[in-house]
Parts: C-alpha cells; structure tokens; sequence
C-alpha cells in the first residue's frame, strides 16, 4: 500500500486518529506509573486495557487473510482493509508495549509472545516501506515486466522468437552436426516472417511492442552470430541469471555485442540488436524477480510469524487471566 | 542482395499465434513464494503449538512472570497455591469491580502470615490484599517486603482522609508523609520527650574518672581500676592500661548489644528482652541497660549502717564511692551519723540491698534486717548471699516492747538510709503502706496503714526509641555513636560552668533527629556550597518502617 500522494487524504485520518490514541493511552500509562511508582504491568488498569485493545488490533489484523479468501464479499474495500490493517498495527505497538510493561516481563510464553508480536510488526514496516519505492522503480527500470509467474513463460517465448530469426537469417556454422545448433532450420524459414518481441518509447512510455520481421535470405558470414546465440544467448535467455551467463551483466552484454557487431557484416546488424535487446529484457525479468522478491519476500516471515503471534495468543489470554 | 525488412509490418499475425504468447494456466500454479508462505505458514502454527503445550507443562518458567521469592520455591510450580483461578490476585479496585478475588488471596497467604493488622484507624475498606502491596515473581533473591513508597503514600499522603477515629477518641489530626526528606516528613514523634526518670549524666560517665573535673579535684575524688570489685574490674580495664589508672568509660559499658555479651550470660539474663531482639539482626538494637551489670561496680546499695560505715570510712580515706552527686544521700548519711544509730546497725552483717525492690518487699526487708540486727547469726544459718531471697530466713523476733522499739528505730534508719540511697538516682514517691505485710505491725498488732515508705517507679528508659520505626546500630555500627549522639558526650566547657549548671541529662533526649539520617538517607547529591557529595543510601518508606504489627494501641515495651 502506497502512503502519501494521491490517497494522502485517506490516509491521514488515520494517522491523527493513531496518534492521538497513543498518546492518550500513554498519558494515562503514565499517570499510572506516577500514582502507583512503578511500570504498570499487564493485571494493571491501563495495561489491561491497552492488552485487550492490542490483542483485538492483533485479531483484526488476522481477519485480513480469511478476508482475502473471501474478496466477493461485500466486507469493505480491499483498499479500506488494507489502510485499516497498517495503521491500526502500527498503533497495537505502543499498546502492546505498555501491557508487557514496557518489556520488563518474564515468563517464556510472555517473552515469545513479546517477540513474535515485534517480529511481526517490523516485518509489516519492512514491506511497507518497500512497497512505497518498489513498484516506482520497477516502472522505471522494468518498462518490459510482465507478470511475475509468466517470467519463464515469456522469456522462453522471446528465446524462440530470436531462434526463428536466427535460423532464418545466419548461417548455419560448418562445425555443426545437428543437435541444437542444427535443428531443423528448414521448419525455421517455412514461413517468409517472424514476429519479435521489442520496445518503443512514446511519450516518455516504454512499452513492449510486437514486431513483424521479413525474412528474405541467410546473410553470408553470420555464423558467429549464430554461434554466440546458441552459446550464450539461448542459455541466457532461457535461464536469465540463474544460468550463469556473462550476458547477466548489462556491461559484459554490450562488450559482447558490439565485438560480434564488428566482427559481422553490416546486414547481420538488426539480427544483433534484436538480440541485444532480448537480452536487455531477459535482464529487466531479473531485475523485476529480484524486486519481486524484495516486495514480496516480507511476507515469508510477517504471514508465519502472524499465524504463530495468534496461536500463542490465544494461550496466553486465558492463561492470563486464569492466573489473574 | 535484397537486405530484410525490419521494419514492423502489418504481416498477418493468428490468433492462434497470439495466444500462444500467453500462458493461461498460469494460474493454476502456485508461485514458488506463496508456496514457500504456506509452508511456513503451517510450520509457524505447528511450532507455536508445540510451544503452547510446552508453556502449559512447565508453567514456572514459562507461565510465570519470574521466579518466586525462595521462601516460596516449594510452591513454584504449584500456581494454585496462591492463586485462585480467575480471579485477581492484586486488590486494585478496578479488577474487584469485575471479579472479586482478593480475599480468597488474602486467606491462602495467610495460612502461613498470620500478621497483626496495620492501624485500628485505617479505614477497612481500603485494607488491600496482601498481594497489592507485595509482588512475587520477581525472582529467588527479590525482597518482596520492600514495597513501594506508593504503597504507603496512598493513605499516608494524605492520612486525615484515610484514618477513622478509634472508638471514644476524636478524629485524628496526623501529619502526612509523602517521602523521607526535610519537608514531607514529620520529625521523628518518639523523640519528642524522654520519659526517663533514672537521674544520670552521661557526660560525667564518659569523663575520665567519672568526675566533673579532671583528676578529680574538688569535685569528687576520680575513679581508678583498682577501686572497682576484682570481678568486675577485667570487664572494665583495657588491655594495656594500668590499674591504678582512671576508668575511662565508653559507650559499650553500658549499651550492649547482643554479640558483645559476655559469654556468661545465661537465657534466664536474656529472657526479658528476646522478645526485642526477635526478628532483628543480631547487634540491631542495645539491651537494656541494668543495674547489675553496669551500674553496681561503682553504685553500692548499703541496705544499714555498717555498709555505709565502710562508705563512711571509705570517703574519709577519699575513696568514697560516689554518692555526693545527690544531696539527700548526703543527708542521710549525716542524719544517720548524728542520730548516733551507726553503731547499733552495725551490729548485722553488711548487706546490700538488692535492686528493683517494690515498697512493700523494701518495708519486710528492713524490717528483717532490724529484727536480726538484734540477733547474732544462728548456727548453722545460711549466709545471707547465698539465700535465694533476701527475706528467706526470718529469726523468731522478741515481741517485748523495748525490743519493738529497737525494732522500729533500726526500721526507721534504715529507710532514711535507703531512701536516700535510692533517691541517688532514682524519683521516688512517697507510699501508705498497708500494715498487712509488716512484721513489725503483726509483732505490735498495730492495724493502722503506714505512712513514710517510698516506691521507686519504673525507670521509664525506653529500649526502643523510634517505636514506629526501624533502626539496626550493627548496620551503622562505622559511624561513630557521637554523629548521633553528640549530647551524650561531656560538654566542652570549663568545670565550673559544668558544676554550676546541672549535669543531668535524663530529661534530654540524646538521639539526633531526622536530620542525621538525611546526611546519608536521601538521593545522591551534591552540596553546592561544599561540592561534596553526599546521600545515596536508601530512603524508602520500608528502610526505617514496617506495616504490620502497628495495629496495637499499647505502648512498647520499656525497660522496667
């Protein structure tokens, strides 16, 4: 969830109403703490009440995936949900830390309790921090990204797509006995065209664009551009950065390319950049797992770590108050 | 050659071709994240599980919130031994509006504290449970007596709004305290007076040779060792000083406290104050002062004439034992002398008197003493000083009227001798004495009660100062007695000016006030005239008082 910008006006309700909840839940703390002389705990009256507040906040929290479960249900936007379970986390902090005294408990339970609950809501700061410059980024440096799961789907695509032209247009290496970098190049040409994946700018928008490419005849003195993509484009571009490949890096790329660009003949030129640029895109896919990863990743401990915070929850209400 | 047109192209494009672009099943695939959450997810649950049946198996370390003071470690996993199931075990208002509870509590403590209530003027409904003052779970070695200052203040911040007046007294006007320093704490109220009614100078007791003056001189003549009785000489003479030097006293020849006694101190010495020394640490308070272990070295009690013959003769060869200091037993001595009846007293054995005698035992001792004054000692007669009780051997007295008579003077001098011995240090009061118990009055048939005897009261010393508060000289014991009590100490004046003004000090009361606690019982500060630092120890109510026990209305015990 994106804080600030366009949707501050929704936002700042919310925040003025946390504030001034904490503040008042600390202020009656505090005279707490002056009347009786020492940190109220848990059993106090302040304490008691910022635990029972904390803990519904906890269990609010937790309603958001069964929510999720359930989005045809008319329970309130996804958006509302979300705002909610943000702000109202962030004020169960203050509130939770003042019925455990401030963190001078004991008791194991207490103190996994204790933990798991900040585990939680750092994480839960982590992946809103990450989601509000993230997905900026990733619209800039990612203008090809597509989505997450089709990654491999659509890599393996655009591997194709330059295999096609490859084949259609460079010679095949004398070296070559079949096996991969034979193929069948006359199943290759049947057709006089191949469609390409590219990139336009418009406007200041980058987008990926569908090419037609003609394909008229093999261009003599091409086989190492044949050679470079069986070797390493086509790995490349079917494994992206788990491969291995030099071509992960955007520098060593356009060494390579533009030694196998004067190494060509000037007709083999289009055949390189198109390459060149699937590589580029193969790169962006990296990219933009990566950042997946990163705005996604959080939640490998927030959501687990959320179940356990409930489970001990659960333990320690009656717990606590069976040993009042 | 023809080069390719790369240019794009409206070149027809299938559906079929676009939809192969797309993966539509994409979906129905779990991502490798999500698959990875969901199984961290169930892991999460199966670990917090396990953790929550562990919590509910060692429910000491994982339940509590600490460990138990070790006086309760027998019951550390045995929560119900003090708790009671939902319901609050601290008294704090609030929760016994939602569910009461703390009584219950309250009577599982005390099972085992079994403790005097605080004050009969504290309002019953704001008496807490015993846990709304004293937090367990605070660990073995945690000191759960040592509450908070809030839990006193409470009520005594503003004790006039939390008392109630005991039955046929008015309500009571208290001074409130909110915390131990110069302003909110009210002086010390058992320092208010000194009861005391044993005339003494401490001055003249620390004074090298007991005198006013130093040497001796014209005041009295001094006090050397060798002066002493051998017995008690070697508990009095250090190590190293000649005997013929003067006796220089200090404070521990009188206060002692219970690691300095000497090892011939039976139980039966002890008996009368174990109930002070219970519960205090050893060295806390000093034992009572007492006559025959501190003061009858020096102090004689000549019971007739041949005692205070020997004093007599004793003075004149300037050893006498200081009796001037009063002037009635100055006077007796001479009203004795010029009656002439030394000698007929003398004809007893040398006695002396025992101490803390009533009027009535006083009359019958004396009387005894004249009655065998007419006697010689029986054959075969247990000598007085081993008798169990001085009046255990009455010889057959003549019922003939010269001898009544006889009887009567010698009574009659003796008293005066006495009287006046007591009158040394003691304020006594004139007594009628009923003539059940006279022998005198049972050999003259004379019914009529008798007029001219004298009781000696209690001496009114206290054993405990500070009645309401709590004070341990062992845990003071490097400071010296002077930072407390300086006006015990003879005063530095010339003499004269010592002998002009009376040196009694049994009416002034020689503890130091608040003011010598709060050099060191206060917070750590800096003295911004001197720069020194000074304060630091603890300050808190329970350092000097104790809630409990204090609901009795009867005075402390003193000294008899």
């Amino acid at each position: 969830m994106r804080i600030g910008g366009k949707t501050w006006h929704r936002d700042l309700p919310w925040i003025v109403a946390m504030v001034l909840l904490g503040v008042v839940a600390a202020g009656f703390y505090l005279a707490e703490y002056l009347a009786a002389g020492r940190l109220p705990g848990g059993s106090s009256r302040t304490g008691f009440m910022c635990g029972v507040i904390a803990g519904g906040i906890v269990v609010f929290e937790l309603l958001l995936w069964p929510r999720r479960r359930v989005r045809s249900w008319r329970l309130g936007s996804a958006q509302a949900w979300l705002r909610a379970h943000v702000w109202l986390g962030l004020l169960a902090l203050p509130l939770a830390l003042m019925h455990a005294r401030l963190l001078f408990i004991g008791g194991w339970l207490n103190w996994a309790l204790t933990a798991l609950f900040l585990a939680v809501i750092v994480s839960g700061i982590w992946g809103l921090a990450v989601q509000q410059w993230i997905p900026g980024w990733m619209l800039e440096q990612v203008p090809a990204e597509t989505i997450y799961e089709q990654i491999d789907h659509v890599a393996a695509q655009h591997c194709r797509e330059a295999e096609r032209l490859v084949r259609g247009m460079c010679v095949a290496d004398p070296a070559e006995h079949g096996g991969e970098h034979g193929g069948d190049d006359a199943a290759a040409d049947r057709g006089d065209h191949a469609v390409i994946t590219g990139l336009r700018s418009m406007t200041g928008i980058q987008g990926k664009v569908l090419q037609v490419v003609q394909i008229h005849a093999i261009i003599p003195g091409t086989a190492a551009v044949r050679r470079m993509f069986f070797d390493e484009v086509k790995p490349y571009l079917l494994g992206g950065r788990r491969s291995g490949s030099s071509l992960a890096s955007r520098a060593t790329s356009v060494r390579l390319f533009a030694a196998l660009r004067d190494s060509s003949p000037t007709e083999a030129a289009v055949v390189i950049d198109h390459l060149e640029r699937t590589c580029d895109i193969r790169r962006q896919f990296d990219l933009q797992a990566r950042l997946h990863g990163w705005l996604h990743g959080w939640l490998l401990v927030h959501v687990p770590l959320s179940v356990a915070l409930g489970v001990l929850l659960a333990v320690h209400v009656p717990v606590a108050l069976w040993y009042w | 050659m023809a080069g390719p047109d790369f240019s794009p192209s409206t070149a027809p494009e299938t559906s079929r071709g676009h939809a192969s672009r797309i993966d539509r099943s994409y979906y129905t695939r779990t991502a490798p994240l999500l698959r990875g959450r969901r199984w961290l997810m169930f892991l999460a649950f199966v670990a917090a599980l396990g953790w929550s049946a562990w919590a509910l198996t060692d429910k000491s370390r994982q339940l509590a919130p600490g460990a138990v003071v070790a006086a309760h470690a027998t019951w550390e996993n045995d929560c119900q031994a003090c708790h009671v199931p939902l319901s609050p075990i601290r008294e704090g208002g609030w929760q016994e509006q939602v569910i009461a509870g703390s009584a219950t509590h309250s009577a599982k403590c005390e099972k085992c504290h079994a403790l005097a209530s605080h004050s009969l003027r504290q309002v019953p409904a704001e008496v807490g449970s015993c846990s709304s003052c004293h937090d367990d779970h605070r660990g073995r070695e945690a000191d759960i007596r040592r509450v908070a200052d809030t839990t006193c203040t409470t009520c005594h911040g503003d004790i006039s709004a939390h008392s109630i007046a005991a039955a046929g007294e008015p309500t009571p006007v208290l001074p409130s305290v909110t915390r131990f320093d110069a302003d909110h704490h009210p002086p010390f109220q058992s320092l208010a007076t000194d009861p005391g009614r044993v005339k003494f100078s401490h001055g003249r007791h620390l004074r090298a040779g007991l005198t006013l003056s130093a040497g001796g001189g014209a005041d009295k003549v001094a006090w050397t060792y060798d002066r002493l009785p051998a017995a008690d000489r070697a508990r009095y003479l250090p190590a190293g000083v000649s005997e013929t030097d003067l006796v220089q006293l200090d404070c521990a020849a009188c206060h002692q406290f219970a690691p300095d006694l000497p090892l011939d101190v039976s139980l039966r010495d002890l008996r009368p104050v174990s109930a002070l020394l219970a519960g205090r640490a050893p060295g806390a308070i000093a034992l009572p002062v007492e006559f025959e272990r501190h003061c009858s070295a020096c102090h004689q009690l000549p019971a007739d004439a041949s005692a205070t013959a020997t004093a007599a003769t004793l003075a004149a060869a300037g050893t006498a034992a200081d009796t001037s200091a009063d002037a009635s037993a100055t006077a007796t001595a001479a009203t004795l002398a010029a009656a002439g009846t030394a000698a007929a007293l003398s004809a007893g054995a040398p006695s002396q008197l025992p101490h803390g005698l009533d009027a009535g035992t006083i009359r019958r001792y004396l009387e005894t003493r004249a009655v065998a004054a007419l006697h010689a000692p029986p054959e075969g007669a247990i000598p007085e000083e081993r008798r169990p009780l001085p009046v255990a051997h009455v010889p057959e007295p003549p019922r003939d009227a010269a001898s009544l008579d006889e009887i009567r003077a010698g009574v009659d001098a003796r008293r005066l001798l006495v009287r006046g011995v007591c009158e040394k240090c003691h304020q006594v009061d004139p007594v009628t004495l009923a003539a059940e118990g006279s022998l005198v009055a049972a050999l003259a048939g004379d019914r009529a009660p008798q007029e001219g005897w004298f009781g000696v009261g209690p001496s009114g010393i206290k054993v405990l100062w500070l009645e309401k508060a709590r004070f341990d000289h062992s845990a003071h014991r490097s400071w010296s007695c002077r930072e407390c009590h300086a006006g015990a100490y003879p005063p530095a004046l010339p003499p004269a000016d010592i002998l002009a003004s009376s040196p009694l000090d049994h009416g002034q009361v020689l503890i130091a006030g608040k003011e010598s606690c709060l050099g060191c019982h206060a917070p750590r500060q800096r003295d911004a005239a001197s720069g020194r630092e000074f304060g630091g120890a603890r300050f808190d109510c329970v350092e000097c008082h104790g809630y409990h026990g204090h609901g009795h209305l009867s005075p402390l015990p003193v000294a008899p």
